[in-house]
């Protein structure tokens, strides 16, 4: 179980003069298999939300407890070196999470189809491709819950698809977290939905009323 | 390839992960300070080299040398490789979790361990600078086999451990405070008088000498010193009370450090 607990965050505006608040007192359980859509619009705080659920921000006040093994957010990016080469950044991955490298290596190289690319530095790729190798290696290590940040619009049609095959089809049994300000993919991957809304993590309902609610923001 | 989960774990195996997580860091770090084309890794010692090098060059054009017969060339060789630790490990740990953060979305990847990934790489080389060097400069006679063995090692380590200490308590106030993070190197350049490399405590007299023995660096050097120089060089210094303040410096860095993390994760950023 993953449990979001009284989590406060704020930033500080006008040189620590005052501050905003961004997320009031946000409270959310995550029981294992269960797929959670978070939905929110631009500058409702979703992306701060993600990186205090993966710990890389602390929050003001409140606390992540984390009882099963989480992802960081996925096809995410950010955590690439440009200047390393794909193969790498799949090492290091695989040093810290103590899986083997070869078997990683084969993985990833065989499902980012990056051919010769993986031995160059990340930073000679296109978006596309840094995206597909960053999904690749979030698929080669298992987690218990899966932070997803904003849906992957990775690589081009054929590759949504397998990318789908693989985190929604094969990994169902998973918890998820979705994070998207995009109601279809809501509604298409998710068990359980909240609104994020003024600092405020709404529980509706079911899916669609989340989504109906949604809706009737803007 | 199943992820460990973190929690519920037993303090062996945080330790055993940690481990683990350093040194993937610390391979990832070789990889980007020093890259794979031409020497690759060997810049670990190269580039030190060439520092310590080019300061024994300078250096005995335009000074006199030391009591005894010392020669500025064999002083600098022995001495200046200390300065190493403290100087290049300041700036290299300076800003590594803003620079780092990202790493951080990773549930096994600790802010500390980033921290100490830097300074094993940093002090490694600076270590093995002076282990390539020092053997050569034996070998082709500018420098001797030290005096007092025990002295010597005993001395190398509580300039590593001061440099430890220090290292933590800089990057964390420069972390803590923009104005320190802009002047670090003003302090790092203005700490060289007062590093026990360029002004050996026999030059320094009373009651002066006797003030700077309270800053527990000159103590190590100056006992390393001991250590190479035997009786060739008069030298001054306080083990135990090095000891006591090399511990109460390193319990202030560790908690200074703890802080820091702290408001930089409270701060965040991407």
């Amino acid at each position: 179980m993953l449990q979001v607990k009284n989590v406060t965050k704020y930033y500080p505006i006008h040189h620590g003069r005052s501050q905003r608040m961004i997320l009031d007192d946000i409270n959310l359980i995550i029981r294992p298999g269960e797929h959670w859509g978070i939905l929110g619009r631009n500058g409702a705080g979703k992306s701060t939300l993600v990186r205090i659920i993966s710990g890389s921000e602390a929050a003001n006040g409140g606390e992540v407890l984390r009882g099963m093994s989480l992802s960081w957010p996925l096809a995410f990016g950010g955590a690439f070196i440009g200047s390393l080469t794909g193969k790498d950044n799949v090492r290091l991955i695989s040093r810290v999470y103590g899986v083997d490298y070869a078997n990683m290596l084969a993985y990833v190289e065989d499902f980012a189809e990056l051919g010769g690319y993986l031995g160059e530095p990340v930073s000679i790729y296109s978006s596309g491709m840094q995206a597909r190798l960053a999904f690749a290696i979030s698929m080669a290590i298992e987690f218990e819950c899966y932070l997803i940040d904003e849906v992957m619009a990775v690589g081009d049609h054929r590759f949504t698809e397998k990318c789908n095959l693989e985190l929604f089809e094969k990994r169902a049994d998973r918890g998820m977290i979705i994070i998207s300000h995009n109601a279809d993919v809501i509604r298409e991957h998710c068990s359980h939905a909240a609104l994020l809304e003024g600092g405020k993590l709404e529980i509706v309902g079911t899916v669609e009323e989340t989504i109906g609610k949604y809706n009737a923001l803007s | 390839m199943t992820a460990n989960s973190l929690p519920k774990e037993s303090l062996w195996r945080q330790f055993a992960i940690q481990r683990r997580v350093i040194w993937a860091l610390v391979m990832r770090e070789t990889i980007t300070m020093y890259g794979r084309e031409g020497l690759g890794v060997l810049w670990i010692i190269a580039e030190p080299a060439m520092f310590v090098i080019g300061v024994m060059i300078i250096f005995s054009a335009i000074e006199v040398g030391y009591i005894n017969g010392i020669s500025v060339a064999e002083y600098m060789a022995v001495s200046y490789p200390t300065l190493l630790f403290w100087r290049n490990g300041t700036g290299r740990v300076t800003k590594a979790i803003a620079v780092n953060r990202a790493l951080l979305h990773h549930q096994l990847i600790r802010p500390m361990d980033i921290i100490y990934a830097r300074i094993i790489l940093t002090f490694t080389s600076g270590a093995a600078v002076f282990m390539v060097l020092y053997p050569i400069f034996t070998y082709i006679g500018i420098t001797h086999l030290p005096y007092y063995w025990y002295a010597f090692g005993m001395g190398y380590l509580l300039v590593i451990w001061f440099s430890f200490a220090f290292v933590l308590i800089m990057a964390a106030l420069a972390e803590l405070s923009e104005t320190i993070e802009k002047t670090s190197h003003i302090i790092l350049y203005l700490m060289l008088p007062f590093s026990g490399v360029f002004l050996p405590l026999y030059l320094v007299p009373e009651p002066y000498r006797h003030y700077l023995l309270y800053f527990p660096l000159v103590d190590s050097v100056e006992y390393f010193h001991h250590g190479y120089f035997g009786s060739q060089m008069p030298t001054y210094y306080h083990i135990p009370y090095t000891i006591v303040a090399l511990l109460a410096m390193t319990l202030f860095g560790y908690a200074l450090t703890e802080l820091a993390i702290k408001r930089a994760k409270v701060h965040g950023g991407s």
